[in-house]
């Protein structure tokens, strides 16, 4: 089963362009530049993996993160910081994300990082 | 130690003094030791000196020890002794040691010395002498024959040698004067008759050197014409009773040479014991030179006196007085008229100074004469003063003298008198000593004075301020002198100054002005300036002199009046009661609006006595009268008079004037008033008409009643009691309508026609009569003829007449009076109805009324009369003496006066006049009345009327006037009134204080151009235009904090509650101000004080905000590397792409576009960031080229196009011309509209770009059809940062771009503004100039 990356981010070529390179290399991707109830994003799209963009309409990316990581049936779902902000690092580590991925991003990198935690699921492409 | 007189050695006995002194000299102290141890041979030498009387002194030993004599001693004088004794000779005699140290060391060689006559010189009483001794010096041999000292024996011989000289002296001045005289010397022997002389003798008479002369041949010598009396002379001198003496001056003449000599022989004759003369011997002395100078003499003082004689007459005519005062005494040889005038007496020849002026002894001019007299050197007078009697009063009178006192001397230059010459200068003196004290008294004035003095040069050059001067203007004399004090003068007067200034240098004339000149305080006060040439006797400008009086407190109350004077006009100028003011002399100068408007008259039409035109005529004499009184006593006029209307018709007045007058209670002017009674007095008339009319009735009722009275008919009865016979009169027939007789009378026939009901009444009443036997009265009712009833007086007494007893009396018929009485009664009812209407009537008017009988004078007062006194209604009988004491003592006089007037003319003199009521009420009464009943018993009927709350007022206007002055000159804020057009109506001293602008200056004009700065006066005239349209008053009745401008143009923090009022439908508006700048200022020195308190806060807070300031810039970066890393990402993401597709020939296109959009799209971000923060710093570059318009647009549209698949662009206009402006910005401003466009319009296919030439200028529009925004979006997207939330999340990006187009356009002077329409779309317009 192809995995499934669901992707918040308000900056729709940003999508567009994580799409293309997600898609050449075998993922589904799901985007949404909203996040207003991301339970229901998740429970409607069943991601394997999400990112996270931290400046991201409504409720913003902090909040959202808190949400997934706080919920029984969300929480091992794993959640990538997406942004160009300077102190990822920090952030990642007081959200309990499992991970980040910084703008702007080489696509090797990306990649890496999301098969980093999709790795069970790689065997098969 | 005192030497025991037992113990005292041999040798030392005697020798007077010297021996006391040589025995008691302490000897152990000198090199001799004790007496007891000397050498033998020096004993042997004392002893004998002390024994001797010569002088004699030892001195022993090669010391020359001394010891002395009482002879000696003379030698030592009084400087050498005793101090000479037991020291050395060197030493006593060391003036002269040199010369007898020698000898002294001789005699101790054994070889002893002797003189006479020796001179030495000698220091021995205070001074060198020369002293001449006899001595002898003489060794003193010790036992072994050595010298052991020097006795020395001494004589002065200094008088001796003195005296031999002197006497040698005198013998040789003897014949010296022998010879020196040329005296002939003779020794006549009377008994021979031969004389002897001496050689000069016989060389005179030429005889020959023989012994012996014959007397014959010497007078045989003699002139002729002496020889006989020489001859007797002789003769008689020769006689023993001529005492022998001989004295005579004869002539001889030589006998060869024939030289003719007067000789003087003077000779005495010896006389034996026989009184024969034996002797006659004596001199001869040529006295030929003598005779002939004294006869010389003798010519010349004849001489003399001629010269004095001719000089006395030209001196008698002298201009000066001239005085010859004659030897020591200075006798008056001479004097002319004019010094007896200048003595003032009569100078009598011969007598002395001192005498002729004894009130000069004390004043030194004997001290004068003296020295003129011994010295020869004459004095000169100048301004000698003298204090010389007076020979009027006696009195000492100052004169001053000038003149010489000239010695006049004789041949040998002797002063023998002395010339005085003097002339009285008194006059110049005084002149002079007055022209220097009054220089000094005007230093001293001009110094002490409080006045600035000043002086200046003919020229005008000031060269003089006193110290007053110097002190009020602070300045130096340095820098006032020349020109300098013109800056003490007032600015605005200095040009006047100078102008009268140099007008008066060139006439010559005083001139006086009033101006402001600054203290030292730097406050300026007003000064009367007075300059005044000083001329000489030929009227030359010599100088000017100058003062100035400070007269600012005068100013001051000058303008005070002034000001008040305005207050009082404006005041009355707002009331609604004639106000006039006139002059102390009476004439009238102002009147107020109303009395202008009340009259119908103009100023000029009123003015000073064109009032009297508009009063009544009757009332003119008597407003006169008072007005004249008033003007004379200073009293107060009131007076009550009809004055014509402007409708031409008189009403009544009351008018009050008051003298208004200084703190010297001198009058300085006149306020009047009047008050329009024309009602109360026509109420009162009405009054006084009704009390006439009914007085008038009463009158004719009484008139009635008593004509009744006189026309009823009387008839008489008598009734005899005895016999009961009775009769009638025929007018008691007539009175019951019967002919007389016309029926026989009885008892029974009267009876009949009484009145049945009567009948008892009468029966009894008769009955009564006759018992009382007394006169009575009895009414009832008779029948008539006719058979109608009368009324019947009958009256009766009982008359007993021997015996008979008679009941006579009348009958009358009262019938009409009866009736009369009754209507009398009705009518009294009436009366009384109408007098409670009348007395409530004058107790609501105030009005009480009287009745007064001339003739009698008896008064009746009303009750209201009473009450108007505060008495109790009839309290007291009514007199005139009573009412006088109810009258005010000041108006006594002119109530008494008048009533006499009233009396005598019959004319009421309706003056007002003051009463003090019973309970100490002062009340204006004014009494009027017309004459009613015969004229030779005059009544007075007439009101007294309570004016007291007129003339109240009238008085209270005056008082309110002087009120409102106090409060408005004394009020602590500034008060300035204003009418509704802004202008000024008053203007108090401390508003005067506040602006700098005296009320004169301002009142009149327009108070927003005076006080309200220029930026304001449009909001002031607003504010007072809304306020008169719609009293809406923003400002009314609050304090606010303006600000104003004062008269130099500085504006000032003022608070000002501003108060309305109404006056005659006009609006006022009363402002209190004051100025704040002070307060102010303490407001703002509190609040830095305060911030220097919280410096620290401050600076902490500053530290917040630039730590804010770095957390914004911190969040600018964090949000501008978000934004520019987005595309950057995308770009490098596609790049990427691009770079794994390679080989995709298809896609390869479209990833380089992307990349390559997203590359652009970052340049652009990074540009806009950099551009907004040049913005910001105001650092953005332009480059300002000339281009086509049109082109540049089409040019942009292209691009951006190419960029967009999904958007056409349309443009319609165009401006191809040349317009001069940064081309890339402008591109710049376009490209951000276009990109807007088709960013916020992302379901629409196209953008509408219109350019359009409008009046100056060309405007540009992008116009999308997308979301659009809400009008509250609209004036903050030009601001920087701004994006419009709804869109936030489709459309990204700093939403700088408006804020740098705006920026741009703006720069080019253009504007930029937006339309738009949610959904519907949005208009970007922006427009340039051309």
């Amino acid at each position: 089963m192809r995995q499934k990356i669901l992707i918040y981010d308000d900056n729709e070529e940003i999508l567009l362009l994580c799409k293309a390179i997600l898609g050449k290399f075998g993922f589904m991707v799901e985007t949404l530049s909203r996040c207003e109830n991301i339970l229901n994003d998740i429970k409607s799209i069943q991601p394997h993996l999400i990112l996270m963009d931290l400046w991201i309409p409504e409720i913003g990316g902090e909040k959202a993160i808190g949400i997934v990581k706080q919920n029984e049936a969300t929480k091992n779902i794993p959640i990538l910081i997406f942004s160009a902000n300077a102190d990822i690092k920090e952030i990642c580590t007081t959200l309990n994300a499992d991970g980040y991925v910084e703008k702007p991003f080489t696509i090797n990198s990306f990649i890496e990082t999301i098969k980093k935690y999709t790795s069970d699921k790689i065997l098969e492409v | 130690m005192k030497v025991n007189e037992k113990m005292i050695p041999a040798f030392l006995t005697g020798g007077g003094k010297m021996g006391e002194l040589i025995r008691s000299f302490n000897w152990s102290a000198t090199v001799l030791g004790s007496p007891a141890t000397w050498p033998q041979s020096l004993r042997i030498a004392v002893s004998i000196m002390l024994n001797s009387p010569f002088g004699m002194y030892i001195a022993w030993g090669n010391d020359y020890i001394q010891l002395y004599n009482d002879g000696y001693r003379p030698i030592l004088g009084t400087t050498k002794h005793p101090q000479a004794l037991g020291i050395s000779t060197r030493q006593t005699f060391a003036e002269i040691w040199s010369t007898i140290g020698p000898m002294f060391e001789g005699v101790m060689q054994g070889t002893p010395v002797g003189f006479t006559d020796f001179t030495l010189q000698l220091d021995r009483n205070g001074f060198m002498e020369d002293c001449v001794f006899d001595f002898s010096y003489s060794p003193i041999r010790l036992q072994d024959g050595e010298v052991g000292g020097v006795l020395v024996t001494v004589i002065e011989t200094t008088e001796k040698v003195k005296a031999a000289k002197a006497l040698k002296e005198s013998e040789q001045q003897l014949q010296f004067a022998i010879e020196a005289t040329e005296l002939g010397t003779w020794d006549l022997n009377p008994v021979t008759n031969k004389f002897r002389g001496n050689n000069r003798l016989k060389e005179w008479f030429g005889l020959l050197a023989h012994d012996e002369i014959e007397l014959p041949l010497a007078l045989a010598v003699i002139a002729d014409e002496d020889r006989d009396r020489v001859t007797a002379a002789i003769q008689a001198t020769l006689q023993f009773s001529s005492r022998g003496l001989y004295d005579i001056i004869f002539t001889i003449i030589h006998p060869q040479t024939k030289k003719e000599r007067i000789v003087r022989a003077k000779g005495r004759t010896s006389f034996n014991e026989q009184a024969v003369a034996y002797r006659f011997n004596g001199t001869l002395q040529d006295v030929t030179e003598e005779i002939i100078s004294r006869r010389l003499l003798i010519a010349s003082e004849k001489q003399l006196r001629n010269e004095r004689k001719v000089l006395h007459n030209s001196f008698m005519n002298a201009p000066a007085g001239i005085a010859i005062l004659n030897g020591k005494t200075y006798m008056y040889e001479f004097v002319n008229a004019e010094y007896e005038k200048l003595a003032g007496r009569k100078i009598t020849l011969g007598k002395t100074v001192q005498e002729q002026f004894p009130e000069m002894e004390q004043q030194g001019i004997i001290d004068i004469l003296d020295k003129v007299f011994l010295t020869g050197e004459p004095f000169i007078a100048n301004e000698y003063p003298a204090k010389l009697t007076n020979p009027i009063d006696g009195k000492l009178v100052l004169g001053f003298y000038n003149g010489v006192i000239q010695p006049l001397k004789d041949e040998k230059g002797n002063t023998i008198s002395l010339l005085s010459y003097s002339v009285e200068v008194t006059s110049q003196v005084e002149a002079r000593k007055q022209i220097e004290e009054s220089e000094a008294k005007f230093k001293m004035l001009s110094e002490n004075i409080p006045h600035m003095v000043w002086t200046a040069t003919p020229d005008g050059a000031k060269n003089l301020f006193n110290q007053y001067f110097i002190d009020y203007t602070g300045l130096s004399f340095e820098e006032l002198k020349g020109d300098g004090w013109q800056v003490i003068i007032y600015p605005d007067d200095l040009e006047n100054e100078l102008k009268q200034w140099h007008q008066a240098l060139t006439t010559g004339e005083d001139f006086k002005i009033e101006k402001r000149i600054r203290n030292h305080n730097g406050t300026y006060r007003w000064h009367l300036s007075h300059s005044l040439a000083q001329k000489d006797n030929q009227g030359n400008i010599t100088g000017w002199i100058g003062t100035n009086t400070d007269i600012d407190d005068q100013k001051q109350a000058e303008e005070k009046i002034r000001e008040s004077e305005s207050k009082f006009r404006t005041l009355s100028e707002t009331i609604p009661i004639m106000v006039w003011t006139a002059a102390p002399d009476g004439k009238k100068n102002f009147f107020n609006q109303y009395f202008l408007d009340y009259t119908g008259l103009s100023f000029e039409e009123l003015k000073d006595d064109g009032i009297l035109k508009i009063i009544f005529p009757d009332d003119l004499e008597k407003d006169l009268q008072l007005w004249r009184h008033a003007l004379n006593t200073g009293e107060d006029f009131i007076m009550e008079k009809r004055i014509r209307r402007h409708d031409g018709t008189y009403r009544w007045h009351v008018s009050h004037a008051m003298a208004q007058k200084d703190s010297y209670g001198n009058i300085i002017g006149w306020i009047g008033s009047s008050t329009e009674i024309d009602e109360q007095k026509k109420f009162a008339e009405e009054l006084e008409a009704k009390v006439q009319e009914r007085t008038y009735q009463l009158h004719i009722q009484n008139e009635t009643f008593k004509q009744a009275e006189e026309s009823s008919m009387q008839g008489s009865y008598s009734f005899n009691l005895t016999t009961g016979e009775l009769s009638y009169s025929d007018n008691l027939f007539r009175l019951i309508g019967y002919q007389p007789n016309e029926f026989e009378i009885s008892q029974m026939e009267f009876f009949k026609r009484v009145h049945p009901d009567d009948r008892k009444y009468v029966e009894n009443a008769t009955q009564k009569v006759l018992q009382s036997k007394s006169s009575d009265e009895w009414h009832y009712r008779m029948k008539t003829k006719a058979g109608t009833f009368i009324n019947i007086k009958g009256t009766g007494r009982v008359i007993e007449s021997g015996d008979e007893k008679l009941l006579v009396g009348t009958l009358q018929d009262v019938t009409d009076i009866a009736l009369k009485q009754k209507e009398i009664e009705t009518v009294n009812e009436q009366l009384q109805l109408q007098n409670q209407t009348f007395e409530q009537a004058e107790s609501i008017a105030k009005f009480g009324s009287y009745k007064w009988n001339i003739a009698t004078g008896a008064l009746e007062y009303s009750d209201n009369l009473f009450r108007l006194l505060d008495c109790e209604p009839q309290e007291f009988t009514p007199s005139i003496e009573k009412f006088l004491t109810f009258v005010h003592p000041d108006d006594l006089q002119q109530v008494i006066s008048n009533s006499k007037e009233t009396m005598i003319t019959g004319r009421l003199v309706e003056t007002p006049y003051r009463i003090i009521s019973k309970t100490g009420t002062i009340k204006y009464f004014r009494s009027s009345g017309n004459f009613s009943g015969e004229a030779v018993n005059p009544l007075l009927i007439g009101t007294v009327q309570d004016i007291s709350k007129d003339v109240a007022a009238a008085e209270e206007l005056v008082e309110k006037e002087n009120y409102l002055n106090q409060i408005i000159s004394n009020a602590p804020d500034a008060v300035i009134v204003i009418n509704e057009k802004s202008i000024i109506n008053l203007w108090n001293a401390k508003t005067e204080q506040i602006f700098g602008w005296k009320a004169a200056e301002v009142v009149g004009l327009n108070l927003t151009d005076i006080i309200v700065p220029t930026q304001h006066r449009q909001a002031h005239q607003d504010g007072m235009q809304r306020f008169l349209k719609t009293g809406e008053a923003r400002i009314l009745n609050k304090t606010l904090e303006l600000t104003a401008l004062n008269k130099k143009g500085k504006e000032f923090p003022i608070s000002i509650t501003i108060s309305q009022a109404t006056q005659q439908g006009k609006k006022l508006f009363i402002a209190f101000l004051r100025d704040i700048t002070f307060e102010k200022r303490t407001i703002e020195l509190a609040i830095s004080n305060r911030s220097l308190i919280k410096a620290n806060a401050e600076l902490e807070a500053a530290q917040k905000l630039s730590e804010e300031l770095l957390k914004q810039r911190d969040e600018f970066i964090s949000i501008a590397s978000h934004e520019m890393k987005t595309p950057l990402t995308t770009a490098k993401g596609y790049i990427e792409l691009l770079l794994l597709t390679l080989s995709e020939e298809n896609q390869t296109t479209l990833y380089a576009t992307k990349a390559n959009q997203a590359v652009e799209r970052l340049h652009n971000l990074v540009s806009e960031l950099l551009d907004a923060s040049k913005i910001q710093n105001g650092q953005l570059n332009y480059t300002i080229t000339t281009f086509d318009f049109n082109k540049m647009v089409d040019e942009t549209i292209e691009e951006i196009q190419y960029s967009t698949k999904t958007h056409r662009i349309q443009k319609t206009g165009c401006y191809s011309q040349q317009i001069t402006g940064d081309r890339g910005r402008l591109q710049q401003v376009l490209i951000n509209l276009l990109s807007n466009a088709i960013k916020y319009s992302p379901n629409a296919d196209k953008v509408l770009v219109k350019i359009e030439q409008l009046d100056g200028k060309i405007q540009v529009s992008v116009q999308d059809f997308g979301v659009g925004m809400s009008g509250g979006h609209l004036n903050k997207i030009f601001d920087r940062y701004y994006r419009v939330q709804e869109h936030a999340i489709h459309f990204q990006g700093l939403g700088i771009g408006l804020y740098i187009s705006y920026n741009i356009i703006e720069r080019h002077n253009g504007t930029m503004f937006a339309e738009s329409e949610p959904e519907k779309g949005s208009t970007f317009y922006f427009t340039l100039p051309v």
